[in-house]
């Protein structure tokens, strides 16, 4: 006997109590099938805007490497010109590093405020799969294939509104994360300019961010 | 060469004996290797061996004996002979061979005695070997008897024997194989001998028979014989033929003393005639085809590598010493033919262009085999350091002289060459005092040869390779610029062919982006103050824009634009910094953005500016759109309202709410478009955009059927805009909208501009319908005042100087009514205005006259003959003008003619009839007179019935419907006092039931604009209402649309009756009965009762049926179907 509804209970997991085979929808016709493709691209926004989320950490990853490369040039700058007993670039090279650690406080800021966006898109796609397979059953039952009468449509609901509700309590505003967010970065790029300006346009000059990858060899 | 060819050919004694000693020296050497043996010791062993094989010999020379003793006649005798000369032989050899061994060291001479032991041998061979020609004279095997026998004379240096049983071995079996072999070995003797005619008859005999094992052979002595004789093209062919021949040789000539390989000796032995005959670039290919292995090729390239240098031609030895080189794994050779190489390219001549053109090759050449020495075993360190040290100086020299020939030339391509020789240089000379200039000399060769990523790393590298200092932010400079030519190279190609891919690979597109990038970030911080800092910052910024990193990108330009504003280049950077964020699709900050440049003042560049502000505006307009497009449908008004307070009294604000309006308008949302219209309209009276929003509105009004709200925005459009374009059509449309409302005096208003304005045709049309207004409000003083300023700037205008004729006449100016009718009536008419002007003129002066001759009455008696004529001259003139109306076919006026003339010949009856009787007359001819005057009148009367007739039956006949027709059917001889058209009442505006169900339908409307059963709904409304000017336009617009839509023109029909229009309505309800509308039947009967005909009316009573009931207060139906419908007729 095929399988129709999966009943697991998967309480904890994150997953779905209910879904239906895809062998289920084999002998609809495409037209019906139509019907699911909402849903289903639904589902892969959802998807994609989590992938969006974690390239965006992945990216901001590679920044703070960056950045304390930055800082690792920045130590080797002070300590050449301590070397060579000039006080004022061994000064700027000491700001520089201060500077490169404010960017790095702002870049993990930012990378906690997307891990809990993170955790709110993963039960947005909850909610997009529970619709799909909500509007599965319903196509199922309406076409009326053989097992349709095992599907319950009142579970599918029920799991559809666990899933909104699962993800209406995450949801959280955000406003505040943000603004605190702009504080830090205003903090950085307001020690970063003052920098630029007493290193004449050179070190803290958004231009140099990246001469560490040449610097540091 | 001979000598050459001598030690080549170097002859051996024959056969088996001198293989069996080399094998037997080779089986001795192979034991050496293996074992210490005593040199002595190991002689002695060898002679005690040979020692050893003569007894052998002997013994099988005894048993041979005695078996030819032993069958005198046996069959095989001759073969028993044969053996035993063998045997001699092999004796003699063995002989030979323990002498030699037992010569003393050094020693390669037999003495005479011990020659002697081994000529016995021979000579008994020979005597055998005579034997059995002698005896055996048809044995089988005499060719090879002969030539056994001639070769022992051979050995024994008998050459006159020899050469005579040669030629007898030739001429007794000249197609023997032994035969082939004399040949060649007679060939061979004259060669040797110089004799090169005889010896190339020899050869030749060979060649000339079918192909052997001698063949080649013969064919490559016959090469050299040529070669001799100078004939290159002959000789290498010769050669050629031994090299490609198809037979394998698996035998050498049994007169050699080694085997030897003829085809690899053919092979070598071309070089020279291939020098003489072909050109040096044929030899690889050439070579490649005739050698069988690699390493005979190298052979054969090596032999004609070393000619070519011998004669001096260093291209082609170059040339072909670097083809060895490239395939030859022995390094000692290699060394050497490397520095032929170099020699030989330095020998070439200094304007030679391939002097250098294989630098590159050469110094990689020069560079694997000082590789190779450093890394074999057999060189001691101190060669290795010689040879490093010489080879590294060639190696420089050569792609320094390269590289200097390229600049001085300016030839790219060799750039690249000499780019490529620095690198293999740069591979292995990694130690050397040079190695700085040779990368400075490699980066700027491949700039030069446009390999701009590749200059860019090696500049990089020297830089590397130095301290800090000014010294390395050049060469970081340079790397920079060098990947910037890269980049802009790659993408100026693309421009130019954009369905082909780039110049540059993805890898280098990489490599440049971020080694500009990179590079560039390192000079920035490190030589911030360099005159040179600007341009490499703007390079870094591109190359964020142009990886797509757009935020970055923005904010670099942003910065550059502010830190160099005056830089020619302030509005690249500028328009890339917009772009940027123009790519981000984010107009807000585009806008702010362009704003924040246009109002720095520090940016002097004006096109800048300009092009800033245009798009600080775009962006602007971009963002509301943004803003509409990201709303969802039911925040829409609310969100836009919203965003509009926000921005209230900013050019965003505007934005907001006409985009607003813009997309009510493309959703035909009524509602919208006036909320948004109106709103516009307020809180920006100088928008431009003021004009698109009233003309859209008035148009949204008409398509609403809100005819009076779209007259409103048309005059205000004219009112703020009488400048615009299409101001005068628009105050047009809202005149004549006014004019069909029946709103006479605000269309009055409107069209008393309007004949100001426009041109003549406009103006023109202007009078006519303020005069219409005018006529039919019959506001004759309003109208002459028209006519005059129309007759006074069109003198000639019929129709202006008919109405000033009638609006005198009807405002009782008879004087001047009399003087502007006659002369209107002599103008010729342009226009159906003009012609029903002229017709009523021509009545209106009729009656003018009628008027006058009702006054003209009998006084007294004397003037009774005066009155009398005056009256007829008058009734003779009213009667030809009113013909004269007639005459012009304009029904209304024709019948109005008639009728007034039935009541001028009444009139005409009853002044005759009332006439005085003179006193003078007798009471008989008193009775005479009045009777006779009876009869006159009644002739009148009767004439006047006729008329009247006449008239009731054109105008049934014509279908028409006026006062004057209505008189005639009804036999009526009064004047007729015409009705003017209503005008529209207000009481329908008053009634805010009736409105607001308008504005329902109006909404309606504005979505399904054509829907005729909206309108005839609204106009049905509209008509019960008594909004009859409502509904005869909105019933005008059904039967626009569709002139066979019954129920409207019937409807139409009903409301232009209604209106005082009976001639307009009967027209559409014609139509309406055409297209069988049921009611219309019903109104016809109607109009018919009305206007008295009557014999009609039965007609179409009974094709509407039976009306009872009917709901006849409908308003499909007029209110006289009630009339008649209740027995009227």
């Amino acid at each position: 006997m095929r399988i129709l509804a999966i009943s697991i209970a998967l309480s904890g997991c994150g997953g779905m109590s209910y879904t239906i085979d895809r062998d289920l929808l084999r002998d609809i016709t495409i037209e019906n099938k139509l019907l699911l493709f909402d849903a289903e691209n639904d589902v892969s926004i959802a998807i994609d805007e989590r992938e969006q989320i974690q390239r965006q950490i992945r990216d901001l990853r590679t920044d703070i490497r960056d950045a304390h490369a930055q800082v690792r040039e920045a130590d080797g700058d002070r300590e050449r010109a301590q070397a060579k007993n000039e006080s004022a670039r061994s000064t700027l090279a000491e700001r520089a590093r201060a500077v490169f650690e404010l960017k790095i406080t702002f870049l993990l800021a930012q990378i906690d405020l997307l891990r809990e966006k993170l955790v709110v898109q993963d039960r947005v796609v909850l909610v997009a799969e529970t619709k799909f397979e909500l509007a599965k059953a319903k196509l199922v039952k309406r076409n009326n294939v053989y097992g349709a009468a095992d599907v319950d449509l009142t579970d599918f609901e029920a799991q559809v509104d666990d899933a909104v509700e699962s993800a209406r309590g995450a949801r959280q505003d955000f406003a505040e994360d943000e603004k605190a967010l702009v504080a830090v970065k205003g903090e950085w790029q307001k020690a970063r300019e003052q920098l630029a300006k007493d290193s004449g346009g050179g070190v803290g000059s958004p231009w140099a961010e990246d001469s560490a990858a040449w610097g540091n060899w | 060469v001979r000598s050459c060819r001598l030690a080549a050919l170097g002859s051996w004694p024959r056969r088996l004996g001198p293989v069996a000693v080399v094998l037997l020296v080779c089986a001795g050497a192979e034991a050496a290797s293996f074992r210490k043996v005593d040199k002595a010791q190991e002689r002695e062993e060898l002679i005690i061996k040979l020692s050893s094989d003569i007894n052998k010999v002997d013994h099988s020379v005894q048993v041979t004996k005695e078996l030819i003793k032993g069958s005198p006649d046996a069959p095989y005798l001759a073969d028993l002979y044969f053996r035993l000369a063998e045997l001699y032989v092999e004796r003699s050899r063995y002989v030979y061979a323990r002498l030699m061994e037992q010569q003393p060291e050094g020693e390669t001479l037999l003495a005479g005695d011990k020659a002697l032991e081994v000529q016995i041998g021979k000579r008994l061979a020979i005597e055998t070997y005579t034997k059995v020609l002698n005896e055996f004279p048809e044995y089988k095997n005499n060719d090879q008897v002969r030539f056994f026998k001639a070769h022992e004379f051979r050995e024994l240096g008998e050459w006159d024997q020899m050469m005579k049983d040669y030629r007898e071995v030739i001429e007794k079996h000249p197609r023997s194989d032994w035969a082939i072999e004399a040949r060649l070995i007679l060939g061979d003797y004259y060669f040797d001998k110089g004799d090169l005619p005889q010896a190339e008859v020899h050869y030749g005999e060979i060649i000339g028979l079918a192909e052997s094992h001698l063949h080649d052979m013969a064919r490559y002595k016959l090469g050299w014989i040529r070669i001799n004789q100078e004939k290159f093209p002959e000789a290498l062919k010769l050669f050629e033929s031994a090299v490609v021949s198809g037979r394998k040789q698996k035998r050498g000539a049994i007169g050699d003393a080694r085997k030897i390989n003829v085809k690899r000796e053919a092979l070598l032995a071309m070089a020279w005639p291939f020098t003489e005959t072909k050109k040096v670039q044929q030899a690889p290919e050439y070579f490649k085809d005739l050698a069988e292995s690699k390493t005979l090729y190298v052979e054969a390239m090596k032999r004609l590598a070393n000619r070519y240098y011998v004669k001096t031609d260093y291209v082609a030895s170059a040339l072909l010493y670097r083809e060895i080189v490239a395939l030859s794994a022995d390094v000692e050779q290699n060394v050497d033919y490397v520095q032929r190489i170099h020699e030989s390219v330095r020998n070439m001549g200094q304007r030679d262009p391939r002097r250098y053109s294989n630098a590159a090759g050469d110094v990689t050449a020069i560079v694997d085999t000082v590789a190779r020495f450093q890394n074999s075993w057999k060189f001691k360190d101190e060669e290795k350091g010689q040879l490093k040290t010489n080879f590294e100086q060639r190696a420089r020299d050569l792609a320094t002289r390269l590289d200097r020939d390229a600049r001085q030339n300016k030839d790219f391509d060799s750039s690249r060459v000499a780019a490529e020789a620095y690198r293999s240089y740069l591979s292995l000379f990694s130690d050397t005092k040079d190695r700085q200039s040779m990368q400075v000399n490699r980066a700027e060769s491949l700039y030069l040869a446009k390999s701009y990523v590749d200059a860019g790393e090696q500049y990089e590298d020297i830089a590397r390779g130095m301290q800090e200092g000014s010294e390395q932010g050049k060469f970081l400079y340079d790397s920079v610029i060098a990947y910037h030519e890269a980049l802009e190279a790659d993408a100026t190609f693309k421009d130019k062919n954009p369905t082909k891919g780039g110049l540059l690979t993805m890898w280098e597109l990489l490599r440049a982006r971020e080694g500009l990038k990179q590079v560039g970030a390192y000079y920035v911080k490190t030589w911030p103050k360099s005159d040179k800092v600007a341009n490499v910052k703007f390079n870094i910024a591109k190359m964020y824009y142009q990886e797509g990193d757009y935020d970055r990108a923005v904010e670099l330009f942003t910065t550059w634009v502010e830190t160099y504003p005056t830089h020619n280049d302030v509005g690249v950077a500028g328009n890339l910094a917009l772009d940027a964020v123009h790519q981000l699709d984010d107009f807000d900050r585009l806008a702010k953005l362009a704003q924040r440049f246009v109002d720095n003042p520090k940016i002097k560049n004006p096109r800048f500016k300009g092009e800033a502000a245009d798009l600080a505006k775009a962006a602007t307009t971009r963002k509301v759109e943004m803003t509409v497009v990201t709303t969802t449908e039911g925040d829409f008004s609310e969100r836009m309202v919203a965003e509009w307070e926000k921005h209230k009294g900013s050019k965003e604000g505007e934005e907001y709410l006409f985009v607003a309006f813009v997309k009510f308008k493309n959703e035909n949302n009524i509602a919208g478009v006036f909320e948004f219209g109106n709103r516009l309209m307020g809180a920006y009276p100088a928008s431009t955009k003021i004009t698109d929003v009233l003309s859209t509105m008035g148009t949204f009004a008409v398509r609403g059927v809100d005819y009076e709200r779209a007259a409103s925005y048309f005059e205000e459009f004219y009112k703020r805009f009488p400048k615009h374009g299409t101001a005068v059509q628009v105050l047009a449309s809202a005149a004549n909208i006014r004019f069909v409302l029946g709103d006479v005096s605000r269309a009055a208003e409107d069209f008393r501009q309007l004949r100001m304005l426009g041109d003549q045709s406009q103006q023109r049309q202007a009078h006519e319908r303020l005069m219409e207004i005018y006529r039919d409000a019959q506001a004759w003083e309003d109208l002459a005042r028209v006519a005059q300023t129309a007759a006074k700037d069109q003198p000639n205008w019929l129709g202006a100087a008919a109405h000033l004729g009638i609006a005198y006449a009807e405002g009782g100016k008879d004087e001047l009514a009399a003087r502007e009718l006659p002369r209107a009536i002599k103008l010729t008419p342009r226009s159906d205005f003009d012609k029903v002007a002229q017709a009523r003129a021509v009545f209106t002066l009729g009656r003018l006259h009628q008027k006058r001759f009702d006054e003209l009455q009998f006084k007294e008696a004397a003037t009774v003959e005066e009155v009398l004529g005056n009256k007829i001259q008058l009734l003779q003139t009213i009667e030809q003008l009113y013909v004269q109306a007639i005459g012009f076919g304009q029904g209304e006026w024709a019948i109005a003619a008639l009728q007034e003339a039935a009541r001028l010949y009444k009139g005409f009856a009853s002044f005759i009839e009332t006439a005085p009787i003179p006193a003078e007359l007798s009471p008989q001819d008193r009775a005479s007179y009045q009777g006779q005057l009876q009869q006159q009148a009644q002739g009148y009367v009767a004439k006047a019935q006729e008329t009247i007739t006449a008239c009731a039956e054109k105008a049934e006949q014509l279908k028409v419907f006026t006062a004057h027709a209505q008189a005639c059917a009804q036999g009526g001889l009064e004047p007729v006092v015409p009705l003017g058209t209503r005008q529209r009442s207000a009481a329908a505006a008053d009634d805010e039931a009736y409105q607001k169900e308008l504005v329902q339908l109006r909404n309606e409307l504005a979505r399904t604009p054509e829907s005729a059963d909206l309108l005839k709904k609204l106009a049905r409304r509209a008509l019960q209402q008594g909004d009859l000017h409502l509904a005869k336009v909105t019933l005008s617009k059904v039967v626009e649309q569709n002139v066979r839509d019954g129920a409207a023109q019937n409807l139409l029909g009903v409301t232009l009756w209604s209106l005082g229009m009976p001639q307009e309505g009967f027209m559409a309800l014609e139509r309406a009965h055409k297209e069988r509308n049921p009611t219309a039947a019903a109104n016809l009967a109607a109009l018919y009762y009305t206007y008295g005909y009557t014999r009609l009316v039965a007609r179409y009573l009974s094709e509407a049926g039976t009306l009872s009931g009917v709901d006849l207060s409908s308003p499909d139906f007029h209110p006289a179907v009630r009339q008649v419908a209740g027995g009227g007729t």
